[in-house]
């Protein structure tokens, strides 16, 4: 008789709490799977389920990321191991590619606000896929158009920053 | 809309930078000032663009007239692996002009794998700057004109040959370890060869000898027969006891084509002077003595300038000299003893 599976609820910082199975936010998020050793010896024989307070996330940022660890997780479970080793021929592409290039195709705010997320929580592939999504967006960009796009504020003086273009104007 | 990204922690920046070419993240440290330095404290550097370059150059087979790496004094020896697979395809892509300049201490090259360097029928201009040849690598170039080794270490087993039969100009500055082994240069125009290394003094005794010692024994010259078809040439060396010069000078054939001579004040010894002696036996033809005594330069504080009579002077010294000067810090015994010595040779007399 398979147990059946246990959950855990996540409850962001606006309130909101959604349930995950153990196993998989466990495999996803180092920080998750480390609340969650913490908690068990208080658990072992109760029926109760556990839930964790995520204070760094909202719901938003919270439901997505769970989507991608289920995604992730499922595409893993098929073949039986991690996502890692999904097997992929070579010259195909990697069956979660398109959800990756998809998931990562939003608002600049929201983007950085997954990559809070995925470093707080520790998923290493999501902080990964974030962080090279933000690079993408830097890449091939004016200075100015950087500026404007994820409204960085020059603080600069006008001296200052002449020093600086002087100083790395070989990359320029 | 308000700065997210500046929020992030730098280790993220840092991360989020490094999915960046070097270039593009460079260029982010203009952006504000909480940006400045985090690229300088990122740990991956992205050079695919240099390999790329490098192989789309091979591909196209246009040959590349001039490359140059420079390395910072904090670049690791990483970077410098990197550096040596490019400076392979450079030479791949049949390189005239080649230069790796390292700041700071001398940079070992690596010898990644049993391919000697610097092997080129292409090769025009070489220079390399703060080098450390550990292993005994070889520099060969039938093309090659111009060679420059500043500030170079080299190994303690084996000497690095050098090969360059059409060189014009070699400039030589030995920081370390063993002198190398220079073949005939019979083009050779301009000769600076600077010893700093006291290594090859340890085996003084053993050239006297002439037993154990390996590649010194057969009664070949390390350097100055290589320099023998020179016309224009220095030599120097800080260290008095430092044999090579003086071992060579016993297995040279005179300096044929020798017109201006620079020497400094280790052919000072011994005090009889038989060293200069010797070495003005072997240049027959030279027009120019510069005699440059405990006195570095470029400035020096005392200058005396003869001009020479050919027909007074002795038969053991070349007819067709006319200047000698001498460059000191101060004129005291050592420079009177040396002005002795050489009016007499020059049969003069210095007032």
């Amino acid at each position: 008789m398979a147990s059946e599976k246990k959950v855990v609820f996540l409850r962001s910082s606006d309130g909101e709490a959604f349930e995950v199975s153990e196993e998989v936010i466990s495999a996803a998020s180092v920080t998750i799977k480390g609340m969650i050793d913490e908690e068990s010896p208080s658990r072992a024989d109760t029926a109760a389920t556990t839930t964790l307070a995520i204070p760094n996330v909202t719901a938003a940022t919270l439901s997505r990321v769970l989507h991608y660890v289920n995604k992730h997780f499922d595409a893993a479970a098929v073949v039986g191991r991690p996502d890692d080793y999904i097997f992929c021929a070579p010259g195909d592409e990697h069956p979660l590619a398109r959800f990756d290039d998809d998931f990562v195709d939003v608002d600049n705010d929201t983007l950085i606000d997954l990559v809070h997320a995925a470093e707080y929580l520790h998923i290493k592939k999501l902080f990964d896929l974030t962080c090279k999504a933000v690079a993408d967006k830097l890449k091939g960009r004016t200075i100015d158009q950087i500026r404007e796009t994820f409204g960085i504020v020059n603080d600069y003086t006008v001296e200052e920053e002449v020093e600086v273009y002087r100083e790395n104007s070989w990359a320029f | 809309s308000s700065d997210h990204i500046s929020n992030l922690p730098d280790g993220v920046l840092q991360h989020l930078l490094s999915f960046l070419p070097t270039q593009d993240a460079v260029q982010t440290r203009v952006l504000a000032k909480c940006w400045c330095n985090l690229w300088t404290s990122t740990t991956v550097l992205r050079f695919d663009f240099v390999d790329q370059l490098l192989r789309l150059r091979i591909c196209e087979g246009t040959p590349l007239d001039t490359c140059e790496f420079c390395l910072g004094e904090n670049d690791d020896g990483e970077i410098m692996s990197h550096v040596m697979h490019w400076i392979r395809i450079a030479l791949q892509c049949k390189v005239r002009v080649l230069q790796l300049i390292c700041a700071g201490n001398c940079r070992d090259i690596l010898s990644l794998d049993v391919h000697p360097f610097f092997i080129s029928q292409y090769l025009k201009k070489l220079e390399l700057n703060g080098i450390y040849f550990r292993y005994a690598l070889l520099i060969s170039s039938q093309s090659l004109k111009c060679l420059t080794i500043e500030i170079g270490a080299f190994g303690e087993d084996d000497r690095l040959p050098i090969c360059a039969p059409n060189l014009v100009s070699l400039w030589l500055e030995v920081r370390d370890g063993r002198i190398p082994l220079l073949e005939r240069m019979p083009s050779l125009m301009a000769g600076y060869v600077k010893i700093n290394s006291d290594f090859d003094c340890f085996f003084i005794s053993d050239s006297e000898d002439d037993d154990d010692d390996d590649d010194d024994n057969d009664n070949q010259s390390i350097l100055l027969q290589g320099l023998s078809e020179v016309r224009n040439l220095v030599l120097i060396s800080c260290y008095i006891e430092m044999f090579i010069f003086r071992r060579d000078m016993r297995f040279c054939s005179s300096f044929n084509k020798l017109k201006s001579l620079l020497v400094d004040e280790y052919w000072c010894q011994p005090a009889d002077f038989s060293a200069l002696a010797c070495l003005l036996k072997l240049s027959p033809v030279l027009e120019k003595l510069t005699l440059q005594i405990y006195s570095e330069g470029p400035e020096h504080k005392v200058q005396i300038k003869l001009s020479c009579n050919p027909l007074e002077m002795s038969t053991a010294i070349s007819q067709h000299l006319k200047t000698l000067e001498v460059k000191c810090e101060v004129y005291d015994e050592r420079i009177n003893k040396l002005l002795t010595f050489l009016s007499k040779q020059l049969n003069i007399y210095i007032s």
